[in-house]
């Protein structure tokens, strides 16, 4: 198809309009000139001399050059009307399907939609360009997830090397200011080494590196999750209201895991001291709620990366990301509200 | 007790022998894929330390030619990829246990500890530190012939003691050894002295008294 602008495809398609309605137009013509137009009959008459008051052959002349200027506009205007109804649709249809192209568009999701060829220059000319941009910026957000996956896995082992130091420097004869020096360097190695885990583990699921999906029956999961709560936490209440008890989901089970153990640590790490931490499993919803003195969270910003409460420095600030996270990955909803002195985190799957 | 450490990181392959040395462990290195299948293939270990990226190669393909050899080497892989899909991999080749980077010491030698045990004595269960007696299957204890009731966390803390006796365990190394994952996102370490004191109190109660000391700030050490 040979290439031409919006500007030329319209004039042509306009002029071809033209010329069929010209032609549809010429028997009309014909008809009113033969029918009205008595220029002859003006030379009949004055020829041979009739005089017959009664014909005023001027005013039918004068009528019939008023009929036939009216149809020509007429006909011009059913021409661009026509034109303006039809012609832009159809020359307009390789936009309108970029657009609903475009709009589908996702960037994290990484493929760049294919757009048709139409043929038209401007619009090949859009095409090319969003095809540029959108695959520039697919480019870029690999990249960019690709170095915050590789950065915290460079730094995993450059942690490692310290531990181990830490490690064998604590068999050694120390002094007790040393020691408590080392533990310290030994405590920040370690909240380290939980940041760096925990920001791979995000840029893993926004890479789509969790496959393998199971059935996974969730009151099943909380049980065996608890006993290791045992290990954290001294005279710790729970109760557990499990009520959907056959309740399963399709989920990949680190995930499920991980997002399973960030909820329940958060509820006690955050306990009132002697609280009592609800864990309850209802048609399709989980939920875990503990009592606490601090205030109620922002509801919109509790799942954000690095949001902490300024009266609390708990954690590390991504383990509610990484919940999140986890949910969006599984289609699962997940909700914050505080009620009653209670801050509830509920889970829709 | 022979291992050979294939990781090709040089000062972390030091600081893994230094420690395991010092309890008599006889250490190899070896720091390239070349050098790690030649050795594993050439000599008897009773345990392999087996990074997976290692110039050359793939640590797994040295573990496919252990396993192709039927050497009885018990293999641990201790690898910064820490994917569920690399660890079913490992283990599916044939590998003993996963571990991932970074990892504490005294955790890695719980593992050889154990490992080597189940390789050695693959029938006994009893486990004889001392005066106290462990039996791995049924999961009791015994001091003295006096049997002891242990919570999960007090008993996987005795064991981890006992399998890094005369150590200095920190508390981190003892919380992340307890609770794995949950351990991490703690902020505090101090609810293990709840653990350290009734595990004491239990042994001090059945005649083992002043086993468990108290290191500064750092941490506690098994001396019996």
């Amino acid at each position: 198809m040979k290439e031409r602008s919006l500007t030329s495809k319209l004039m042509r398609r306009f002029v071809l309009f033209m010329v069929v309605l010209t032609i549809m137009a010429i028997p009309v013509l014909y008809y009113i000139t033969t029918a009205y137009y008595a220029e002859d009959l003006t030379d009949l008459v004055e020829n041979y001399g009739i005089k017959n008051p009664d014909i005023d052959l001027e005013e039918d002349t004068l009528m019939g050059l008023f009929i036939q200027f009216m149809s020509i506009i007429v006909i011009l205007f059913a021409a661009v009307l026509l034109v303006m109804r039809y012609v832009p649709q159809r020359l307009w249809a390789p936009f309108n399907d970029t657009l609903a192209k475009i709009k589908g568009f996702r960037v994290e999701k990484g493929n760049v939609p294919a757009l048709k060829k139409s043929g038209t220059r401007e619009f090949d000319e859009l095409n090319a360009t969003l095809e540029i941009i959108m695959s520039n910026s697919v480019n870029s957000y690999r990249v960019q997830k690709e170095f915050t996956e590789n950065a915290s896995h460079e730094l995993q082992t450059p942690l490692a090397i310290v531990q181990g130091k830490l490690d064998n420097l604590l068999q050694d004869r120390l002094t007790e200011h040393q020691a408590r020096e080392l533990q310290d360097i030994y405590m920040e190695i370690r909240h380290m080494s939980r940041l760096s885990r925990n920001l791979l583990l995000l840029s893993k699921i926004e890479n789509n590196q969790y496959h393998n999906f199971v059935s996974i029956n969730v009151c099943e999961k909380i049980e065996q999750l608890l006993p290791k709560l045992e290990g954290i936490a001294d005279g710790l209440n729970i109760d557990t209201d499990f009520q959907d008890t056959s309740l399963t989901v399709e989920a990949n089970e680190v995930l499920m895991e991980s997002m399973l153990n960030n909820l329940v640590v958060n509820a006690v790490r955050h306990n009132k001291a002697g609280g009592t931490i609800i864990i309850s499993v209802t048609n399709g919803h989980l939920s875990i709620a503990n009592p606490s003195d601090e205030p109620p969270l922002d509801a919109d910003r509790v799942f954000s990366r690095f949001y902490r409460m300024k009266s609390s420095q708990k954690g590390n600030g991504l383990g509610l990301a990484i919940v999140k996270s986890i949910c969006d990955y599984h289609h699962w909803m997940v909700s914050y509200k505080y009620r009653d002195g209670l801050h509830i985190f509920t889970v829709v799957f | 007790m022979k291992i050979l450490i294939i990781e090709d990181e040089y000062r972390l392959s030091n600081s893994i022998r230094d420690y395991l040395e010092r309890d008599g462990y006889l250490c190899e290195q070896a720091f390239t894929f070349n050098e790690g299948r030649m050795k594993a293939g050439s000599y008897d270990y009773d345990c392999v330390l087996l990074d997976l990226m290692l110039p050359g190669g793939d640590g797994l393909d040295i573990l496919r030619a252990i396993r192709k050899k039927e050497n009885p080497a018990g293999v641990i892989i201790i690898s910064a990829k820490d994917s569920l899909d690399d660890r079913l991999k490992g283990l599916e080749i044939g590998a003993d246990d996963y571990i991932g980077k970074p990892f504490a010491l005294p955790e890695l030698q719980m593992r050889i500890y154990a490992l080597i045990r189940r390789k050695e004595f693959k029938a006994n269960n009893i486990l004889k530190v001392g005066s106290v007696m462990v039996n791995l299957l049924e999961k009791t204890v015994e001091v003295n012939g006096e049997n002891v009731e242990l919570t999960r966390s007090e008993y996987e803390l005795l064991l981890f003691f006992l399998s890094n006796r005369d150590r200095v365990l920190s508390k981190l190394a003892i919380a992340e050894h307890l609770s794995g994952e949950m351990a991490d996102m703690m902020d505090s370490f101090d609810f293990i002295y709840s653990h350290i004191k009734n595990l004491k109190a239990k042994l001090a109660k059945a005649g083992l008294r002043d086993c468990i000391h108290t290191v500064y700030g750092t941490g506690y050490r098994w001396k019996e």
